[in-house]
């Protein structure tokens, strides 16, 4: 790596006798310009070994109490629905994550759509994402997004958003485990017949599906959409789906398994519909007193979750095998 | 997967402590060093790792491999249902839009890994190339009375069947006419005209847009109420409606 020797300032010969004094000035500005570019490549490396930081709007009276079981080699990721509102609300939930962050350093954060509520200006980007969640960003974290029924599809162009320029799409963040994103808002025959191949393609142990619309919810206001169930509960089944997430409904809630597949609903980023939840057959466990994020960890066969309250608590816990029932029941 | 981030500890510094972290000293003493030693070697590193993401962008831009995706569906396509009434094939005018579209794209590029601001810029210029391509253009040029017609059919057939309810229930799930969640007002149906970005987009039922003809790459049938719009999904633009209901 050490070539200092074998690297000119001066810009190459021909041009530099075509245009002697010109290019002697290209030369120095290219030297400028790139030790600028290096120093700040070297902040930017130091900054990210940095432990995040923690936003002003943080809550000052937590302090992060993971009970997931931080297994060395393990994926740990966060889920979030329903964020995009650009209020204090969430920017507290964002600075709660932030706090989880430093004891439990995930590396992604899925989300679940409504990812910028009303307007859609360069300015909103800003004030409902990067702002509050920025010591996230700073830290490296990446963020998978899905989109929902609030969301302009040009945020499938939005870099920090990492859906390549799809609606819908899959990644493999490590060895054993496939995300797959849906846009619930369209399920057109196209994208079908993409979830079809991708999922029959896919040899990953743990398949994990996130989109916005929830198969299965005991929500009130809302309710499951049977229509995208009839559709995407047999290609879940019959390609070995472990676990789907979804928001739309503005709160907490875990489902029974259903045909083996765990279903999550983690709406409750930034808005909240409280008291929405309508304890059914299919409920597992819920919270809908007040907003919430998700922390997990994949760990071989086991997938670890906690759900964090907005005021702090752990408000549901457990793991799942690998497609496999639910093995420990909420503290 | 390696985890980012350092630190395990519990302990949560004060947002405006007073020392520097040891890591910034420590990235400050690294800046030191490959300014005098390692910075050519990183810089062509660099340039070298900038080509291959370029070149392996549209295959994993997001940190693992994205998945690939059948091409379009050819349009026009023929509908998943038989009817006796089913449009022979896409309109002239539906043709013309698919070309002018993929002009404008052409021109444009949309970008696949952009910033809050050329997102905004892209939106907009691909709104303002599609209007003036389409300045001339009225309602039902392209939701035609015979396609209309069509759909009108498919739609209440289904919504007569078993699974009528829960077509219906996604019918109404944030349309601007029945949810009061989707927005503050209705939209203003114009041709040409930009779908508020406060108002939500209704949902629309796989089991019609499985019978529907397939529009053309990038447009998108949505409902207002029991009207049936076409629009742009990336300029956000109202490209025709029905005068009447189709459900």
């Amino acid at each position: 790596m050490v070539g200092g020797r074998g690297w000119s300032l001066r810009a190459p010969a021909r041009r530099a006798r075509d245009h002697g004094g010109a290019a002697k000035r290209r030369g120095v500005w290219s030297a400028s310009a790139g030790a600028a570019t290096a120093l700040l490549l070297v902040f930017a490396v130091s900054l990210a070994g940095c432990p995040t930081a923690i936003p002003e709007f943080a809550p000052s009276d937590i302090e992060a109490d993971v009970k997931l079981p931080q297994e060395d080699g393990s994926l740990r990721f966060a889920v979030m629905g329903d964020t995009g509102t650009g209020d204090s609300a969430q920017y507290r939930v964002a600075g709660l994550m932030a706090i989880y962050h430093r004891a439990f350093p995930f590396e992604l954060v899925l989300m679940l759509g409504d990812n910028l509520y009303g307007g859609e200006a360069a300015g909103d980007y800003e004030r409902k994402f990067e702002v509050p969640y920025k010591p996230l960003l700073d830290a490296g974290v990446k963020f998978y997004a899905s989109l929902g029924n609030h969301d302009d599809r040009p945020q499938r162009l939005y870099e920090h958003f990492n859906m390549g320029g799809e609606l819908y799409y899959s990644f493999s963040p490590a060895e054993d485990v496939r995300f797959f994103a849906l846009y619930s808002d369209y399920l057109d025959p196209e994208q079908l017949r993409w979830l079809e191949k991708e999922l029959a393609e896919s040899t990953e142990r743990w398949k994990i599906c996130f989109f916005h619309h929830p198969l299965y919810s005991s929500g009130g206001r809302h309710g499951p959409s049977l229509e995208l169930r009839d559709v995407l509960e047999p290609l879940f089944v019959a390609h070995g789906v472990d676990a789907v997430f979804s928001g739309h409904e503005h709160f907490y809630e875990r489902l029974l398994p259903q045909n083996g597949i765990v279903y999550f609903i983690s709406g409750a980023g930034g808005k909240l519909r409280a008291g929405d939840v309508r304890a059914s057959q299919h409920t597992a466990a819920k919270y809908d007193d007040g907003r919430s994020f998700m922390i997990l960890e994949l760990a071989g066969d086991d997938l670890h979750f906690q759900v964090i309250s907005g005021a702090g608590s752990t408000v549901d816990l457990g793991v799942i095998g690998n497609r496999d029932k639910i093995t420990q029941e909420p503290r | 997967m390696k985890s980012i981030g350092s630190s395990s500890s519990p302990d949560r510094p004060s947002f405006a402590a007073a020392g520097r972290p040891p890591c910034i000293v420590a990235g400050a003493a690294a800046a030191a060093i490959v300014m005098r030693w390692l910075l050519p070697a990183a810089l062509i590193v660099a340039l070298i790792i900038t080509a291959a993401l370029w070149m392996a962008a549209p295959e994993s831009p997001a940190g693992g491999p994205i998945g690939a995706r059948e091409p379009a569906s050819p349009y026009p396509a023929a509908p998943g249902a038989p009817s006796p009434d089913a449009p022979a094939g896409a309109s002239p005018q539906m043709r013309d839009l698919e070309k002018q579209r993929q002009e404008a794209a052409q021109v444009l590029q949309p970008p696949r890994q952009a910033d809050a601001q050329a997102i905004e810029a892209f939106q907009l210029a691909l709104a303002d190339s599609i209007k003036a391509r389409r300045q001339d253009a009225q309602r039902g040029d392209l939701l035609d009375p015979p396609l209309v017609a069509y759909i009108t059919d498919i739609t209440r057939a289904l919504l007569e069947s078993e699974k009528g309810a829960r077509i219906l229930e996604t019918l109404r799930e944030n349309n601007p006419a029945d949810d009061p969640e989707a927005g503050p007002a209705m939209p203003e149906l114009a041709v040409n005209a930009v779908y508020p970005e406060d108002i939500a987009l209704s949902m629309v039922p796989p089991s019609l847009l499985a019978l529907y003809p397939p529009p053309p790459e990038g447009i998108e049938y949505r409902f207002v109420g029991c009207r049936l719009i076409l629009m742009d999904r990336d300029a956000r633009l109202i490209l025709d409606y029905t005068e009447g209901c189709v459900w």
